[in-house]
């Protein structure tokens, strides 16, 4: 421990024992909502899946929508706030530096990627840049706002809700604990018009979505974005030539402490530019993800899933995701980690 | 078993205390050196040492709350092996989790003694204003350094959500100090 962290720890070590116990509290199994709920949950989900779903709104003075036959209002998402942004980089020489900020979730534990999957596409979005960033030598950057997020909601209809997509897409994304029997699984939905520019795109499926979040059997609940209402700046882009090139040099983020001891072997699985959309972030900015696996993981991955139950460890892989800024070096100012943002 | 007397069985010199400790507080002991340690053969000798380091402690102590006494008794253990282990890197969420507590905390000037019991006093004051989740939140975060992941599937929440509480906790953390006068 570095001895900086020393006061910090010592700090932490004087909480009331009476905190200790709470946060060690089992938490229970209990349905977050009754049983009906789920059904109607599940059925709104599979409706999603179907494409024939259907959202939201907190403007409940437009027409309103029938739930039950998929009757909507396709006007609905015109009164959600458009994204607006620069069409061109205005002067390459006025504008400023940009703080560029990562927060490692610490996640990984050496040896192997911080995502168990049964297969690459288990962890494969439908990110419309997904293997298809060429030609992009531009994006617009956004400040970040208070309340990107909305609280979670548990098991509210969707009735209930804010927003509504008249065009989207379903993506789903699971992955597996060391035992290979229980997992996380993590939805998104996002507005989608394949008519749009390819930027365009990529706006509506970063800012026009609500991810979904699934309790095993238990329930669901989803988080809503709330897209930036202030003007994006343009900036120009590094290619992916170049985004290859810092990858392999280990010039990347990443949750996994340990990708970059791969950097240079890792099998890039896919690339695609992604806005991080946290909190923390003083700027809304893309990166160019990379989703790699290594076969250096797989000894020590299959050791541990063995030793933790897993019969068939084999039937397993192993990925990292990991991030390089796509906005060009001499406009970022790149903090290695974010704790407060500094606008 | 009752804390009590599973305290008492120690104060007897009972064997039995170690099994009743590890049936009742086993689990809790493995995920308190787990996020701080990764390997299983280095967690499974921290464990023991844990249940070797109550029965020394017993008595003379008579702990109030026997998990949370437990619970540092392991810590401590888990961070003496995480030094020695360091050099091997063997898990870095310990000090991302002081990284991000850093910025809020870490800018104090509290090398004195005296000045870190009155921050750790403002942080429990704090946190007893803090809803039992959000507390909850913060305490697996930044006393037992648990992963974002570990965080919101134990509490069936998305990352985002911890990520957000956790951020907006940090941010109303550093004014609660300002407004303490201890920054």
């Amino acid at each position: 421990m570095k001895n900086r962290y020393k006061k910090l720890y010592d700090i932490m070590e004087l909480l009331e024992d009476g905190f200790i116990e709470e946060a060690l509290e089992e938490e229970s199994k209990i349905c977050r909502f009754p049983l009906w709920k789920c059904i109607v949950a599940a059925a709104c989900a599979c409706v999603l899946v179907m494409g024939s779903g259907l959202f939201l709104s907190k403007y409940k003075d437009s027409k309103s929508q029938n739930i039950g036959n998929g009757e909507v209002n396709k006007k609905q998402d015109e009164v959600l706030p458009g994204i607006k942004y620069e069409k061109n980089v205005a002067d390459k020489n006025s504008l400023e530096k940009i703080v560029c900020n990562f927060m490692s979730e610490g996640a990984g534990g050496g040896g192997h990627g911080w995502l168990i999957v049964k297969s690459f596409e288990d962890a494969a979005s439908k990110n419309p840049t997904r293997n298809n960033t060429g030609g992009i030598t531009q994006l617009p950057v956004f400040k970040n706002e208070d309340g990107l997020w909305s609280d979670g909601r548990d098991g509210q209809d969707f009735k209930e809700s804010e927003i509504y997509f008249g065009n989207r897409l379903y993506e789903e994304k699971r992955d597996y604990s060391y035992d290979g029997a229980s997992g996380n699984r993590w939805g998104v939905c996002f507005r989608s018009d394949k008519q749009e520019s390819l930027t365009d795109q990529l706006l509506e499926y970063t800012f026009y979505r609500l991810n979904f979040r699934f309790y095993g059997e238990e329930g669901w609940g989803y988080d809503i974005m709330k897209p930036p209402s202030g003007t994006g700046k343009m900036y120009p882009v590094i290619s992916l030539e170049e985004a290859e090139k810092k990858l392999r040099n280990g010039e990347f983020f990443s949750h996994d402490a340990y990708a970059v001891d791969v950097a240079g072997t890792a099998q890039v699985l896919s690339v695609e530019l992604e806005y991080m959309t946290e909190e923390y972030q003083s700027y809304l900015q893309p990166f160019y993800k990379f989703t790699i696996t290594d076969k250096s993981w797989y000894k020590e991955l299959y050791k541990i899933m063995e030793s933790q139950g897993c019969k068939t460890p084999e039937e397993y892989k192993s990925v990292s995701e990991v991030y390089v800024p796509a906005v060009r070096d001499e406009y970022i100012d790149i903090k290695d980690s974010a704790v407060l943002r500094t606008n | 078993m009752e804390d009590y007397e599973i305290v008492n069985l120690y104060w007897e010199r009972s064997e039995t205390a170690i099994s009743e400790t590890k049936k009742k507080y086993g689990h809790r002991i493995v995920y308190v050196i787990g996020n701080i340690l990764s390997l299983e053969q280095d967690v499974e000798e921290c464990v023991n040492d844990t249940y070797f380091g109550a029965w020394n402690a017993m008595p003379d102590a008579r702990p109030g709350y026997l998990s949370a006494f437990l619970c540092r008794i392991a810590k401590n253990l888990a961070l003496k092996r995480y030094k020695y282990l360091v050099a091997d890197k063997r898990n870095k969420s310990l000090e991302t989790a002081f990284e991000e507590l850093d910025g809020v905390i870490g800018t104090l000037d509290i090398e004195q003694e005296i000045i870190a019991k009155q921050v750790a006093e403002a942080v429990n004051a704090f946190l007893k204003m803090k809803k039992p989740l959000h507390r909850k939140i913060f305490v697996r975060r930044y006393y037992f350094c648990d992963s974002i992941d570990g965080i919101a599937a134990h509490l069936n929440l998305s990352k985002s959500a911890v990520k957000s509480i956790l951020f907006r906790i940090r941010k109303e953390l550093k004014k609660y100090l300002e407004s303490e006068g201890l920054m």
